[in-house]
């Protein structure tokens, strides 16, 4: 029997026993009832009686945007497979329903059993972006939790956040209890055991004081990877930011990243929750590799899940198999940074054609790079389907190409989107950031120069139907990530970004091409908390209280909000967000360790400043990026110098 | 198309009678689809695949039902390249449906050129009566109004625009029964020429009655035929 098929037979039984969040009288009312059933097929639902730890794993935007999110599956997967602990999703409701839930004083509880996330006994939520801080808040506030940790009574729920942003968690530490840094598999099961010792030494909830408290962030901060911020004071800088301190014997100096050393054989979700609506990726994920070592210099991915490492094609085949079986989805796309890097990917796709073929489940891949989509490669994707093929040269001229450290030339992104074009498609879609450094009109010019290019190589492919012929272009605008070669750099104004978006706009006016730019206000407001410091945790409160949740929905986003939120603090949104600092300064997240030394960013830094590339330590060498000594050895330079791509 | 490999398979297909009800009546129609095309996929019937880049499993269903609106004889097809027993097809579509939407039988059928669905003519409907919000005397007034009427006339809008539609001609039966819940039994026409939403019914039944409004605890349909 397989594990997927039993689960689901709990649940049907298990489903009539549990009070759910909302009542049938509540979902006639709303907009989508769909996504508040729960009750999916794969969920696991665990009678709260009969476990230790309830885990409330949260993603704070809607359900459509959260059930996409791999990660959230792998840490659902690892927690509900321990007997004692149970994990339920939480998301949050669309507007309509949190009205309704106000109205009625209903709380937000997880999708398995209801359970509000006050009764929780950890609430863990994924930090993808910053512009999700907002409804972090909301979330917590909506599920009955005290959103300021120093004000938290004993008896709540412990606050855990971890993700990519947790690389830089000043912004968010009055909130959270603490934060997870790094790869959460493996440091998950060390955080229940903690609590599952500290909640038997005090099993009476409302008998724990905050002495109790105290003591289990303590013994949390011993675990590797977990940042207790009331373990830490902050002092300002001489650049005026706020620098924090351990002031605890248990908090180390630097917190380091969690890295899974054998990701080969990590636990994989194979019976992943099938979402009931339409989500955002509405289709299996598969992880085959997790990293890169191509080192283009905005990237904080590139450093956050260094080193690179790969799960055999053997291993993804079998665990495709029963995820397809499992869940039914008709796609399944492999994830990784960059598809086309695994040594293995041509038999990857072989592999899951050939066992998944006869269900017509089709596999994608979504990111790509122009320099390695080989006509093989294409005409292995090609086989299932044509839709749309994205590739990301990022920047339009050479020149800044190579102070972004992108090693792709013009002609290989040509090539590329000959073979494409030749191979059937008809969209691509193309990345380009706006705003680098350096970055002056001939390099935006530089951008429509490449996309006519591209639209002429389309004409001449003939694509089979010459009104088909589409060319998307995505410029986003750069935002300078702690942990990365630009970390230093000012944030550009929107007026500055504008002033290129339009000079794009201006020069891409033919009908195949379409434009999307990234809002230049919003990436002002993400700029400011990604390099932001503890003094920002009033700004965050104030637009909540004035009403902003779900901003990474363009239609809640308010600009004037997040100005005068700013200014309420004594702030100037502008000014924080355009901040350059001077190399050596003490930045606001120098106590956290991602295992990549500032030495190896600040040489980075430089070389950018010159146009100066950095290849691929794969196929060049170790540039000692640092992590050989913190990983020791580094298996990027373990295992890949004889990998010939 | 005639000759490619399916059509020397078998044409025939699956007759499925099943159950949308509980928390799963707040599914929309196309979400209902993709359960189908999903649980069909995990219990790997042999089932006839769509052409083109997109393939889907080939599954027609009778008619969509409203989110919110339970259905206790709810009708679908699904396309087969092979006849399985009847017996094992149930079992393993059965297991892979969630519970909610519940399989009630299999009939394995000869596939014709016209859809499976193409003869059904009406749709039954129950709508519970939340009883303490109403006067049910009242309601039995404006009920007994309606069968003694020839004409009544709603406004339903189309894709350009708004048309008159007597909508009397296409209600076959329509009765409130008071003993035990109280409930309004219709049975509705499903043909493109007098068919009747049972909403435009309770638009009207509420407009004959003081309050204006008719509550209505749930809907039921409870046969296609």
């Amino acid at each position: 029997m397989r594990r997927g098929a039993s689960v689901r037979r709990l649940d049907t039984y298990r489903i009539q026993c549990c009070v759910r969040m909302l009542s049938e009288t509540v979902l006639a009312e709303v907009q989508g009832p769909a996504r508040y059933l729960g009750g999916e097929v794969n969920a696991v639902v665990k009678d709260p009686a009969e476990v230790r730890i309830q885990f409330a794993l949260c993603y704070p935007d809607v359900y459509e945007v959260g059930m996409s999110h791999l990660g959230s599956q792998i840490l659902y997967h690892v927690i509900n497979s321990r007997p004692e602990a149970a994990c339920e999703r939480v998301y949050y409701p669309r507007l309509d329903a949190v009205e309704l839930m106000r109205q009625r004083g209903l709380k937000l509880g997880g999708l398995e059993t209801g359970c509000a996330l006050c009764d929780f006994d950890i609430v863990g939520i994924t930090l993808q972006h910053e512009l999700t801080y907002t409804t972090v808040l909301a979330l917590l506030e909506l599920g009955g939790v005290t959103i300021r940790s120093d004000q938290r009574r004993p008896e709540e729920p412990l606050v855990l956040g971890g993700g990519p942003c947790a690389c830089n968690p000043e912004p968010l530490a009055a909130f959270f209890d603490a934060f997870l840094i790094g790869e959460g598999e493996e440091a998950v099961g060390e955080i229940l055991d903690i609590c599952g010792q500290w909640q038997q030494a005090h099993p009476e909830r409302g008998a724990r004081t905050s002495a109790n408290r105290t003591e289990l962030l303590r013994q949390l901060a011993r675990i590797p990877g977990m940042y207790v911020p009331s373990l830490y004071d902050a002092e300002e800088s001489a650049e005026g930011l706020l620098i924090v301190k351990p002031a605890a014997p248990e908090a180390p100096t630097t917190v380091a990243r969690r890295v899974v050393r054998d990701f080969g054989h990590a636990p994989i979700p194979e019976a992943p929750v099938v979402p009931w609506a339409e989500v955002v990726h509405d289709r299996a994920q598969i992880e085959i590799s997790r990293g890169c070592t191509r080192g283009c210099r905005f990237c904080q991915a590139g450093t956050f899940y260094r080193p690179t490492r790969e799960r055999s094609a053997e291993t993804l085949r079998q665990a495709a198999q029963q995820i397809i079986h499992n869940t039914g989805f008709d796609e399944i796309a492999l994830a990784a940074l960059n598809c086309p890097d695994h040594s293995q990917i041509i038999e990857i796709i072989d592999g899951l054609h050939e066992d998944l073929g006869h269900l017509r489940v089709s596999v994608g891949l979504p990111s790509l790079r122009t320099d390695n989509f080989s006509i093989d490669l294409a005409h292995k994707v090609q086989a299932v389907r044509k839709s749309g093929i994205t590739l990301a040269p990022e920047a339009g001229s050479q020149r800044l190409r190579d102070v972004i450290n992108k090693n792709v030339t013009e002609q290989d992104l040509l090539d590329a989107t000959r073979v494409a074009f030749a191979a059937g498609w008809e969209t691509i879609k193309l990345y380009f950031i706006i705003g680098l450094p350096t970055e002056t009109d001939e390099d935006i010019v530089a951008i429509a120069d490449l996309v006519e290019k591209v639209v002429e190589i389309g004409r001449e492919e003939r694509v089979r139907r010459r009104r088909h012929l589409r060319v998307n272009i995505s410029a986003a605008c750069l935002i300078p990530k702690p942990h990365t070669p630009f970390q230093w750099l000012r944030m550009k104004s929107p007026a500055e970004l504008a002033a290129k978006q339009y000079l794009l706009r201006q020069r891409l006016k033919r009908k195949e091409i379409r434009l999307s730019c990234h809002d230049a206000q919003a990436a002002l407001v993400e700029a400011a908390f990604s390099r932001g410091d503890r003094s920002l945790a009033p700004v965050i409160e104030q637009v909540y209280r004035a009403g902003g949740v779900l901003e990474a929905w363009g239609e809640n986003f308010s600009f004037e909000r997040w100005q005068q939120a700013f200014a309420a603090a004594g702030k100037d949104l502008a000014v924080e967000a355009g901040r350059e600092w001077p190399v050596g300064a003490a930045l606001p997240w120098e106590h956290i360790d991602l295992g990549v030394c500032s030495r190896f960013l600040e040489h980075q830094y430089a070389c950018a400043q010159r146009g100066l590339t950095t290849p691929d330590c794969r196929l060049a060498g170790c540039h000692e990026c640092g992590l050989d000594e913190t990983m020791q050895p580094c298996p990027t330079k373990d295992s890949y110098v004889a990998v010939n791509i | 198309m005639r000759n490619d490999s399916t059509s020397e398979k078998q044409r025939i297909y699956a007759r499925i009678e099943y159950r949308k009800a509980h928390r799963l009546r707040f599914l929309g129609h196309l979400d209902v689809a993709t359960v189908f095309d999903r649980a069909v996929r995990r219990a790997q019937l042999p089932v006839a695949y769509t052409e083109g880049f997109h393939p889907r499993a080939k599954i027609t269903f009778a008619q969509p039902l409203p989110v919110g609106t339970a259905g206790i004889g709810e009708l679908c097809a699904i396309d087969l390249v092979e006849r399985p027993p009847t017996q094992q097809l149930a079992k393993h579509l059965s297991r892979e449906l969630p519970g909610g939407l519940d399989l009630v039988s299999v009939q394995i059928l000869p596939r014709t050129k016209r859809s499976p669905f193409a003869d059904l003519a009406r749709a039954d409907y129950l709508l519970v009566i939340a009883a303490d919000e109403v006067d049910l005397n009242e309601l039995r007034q404006a009920v007994d109004s309606f069968t003694a009427a020839e004409i009544i006339t709603v406004e339903r809008e189309t894709k350009r625009h708004t048309r008159q539609i007597n909508i009397r001609p296409g209600t076959h039966e329509l009765s409130l029964k008071t003993d035990g819940t109280p409930h309004i039994q219709m049975s509705l026409s499903l043909r493109p020429d007098d068919l009747v939403k049972p909403v435009e019914l309770v638009e009207v039944l509420a407009e004959r009655m003081a309050c204006h409004r008719l509550p209505i605890q749930q809907v039921i349909r409870s046969r296609l035929y």
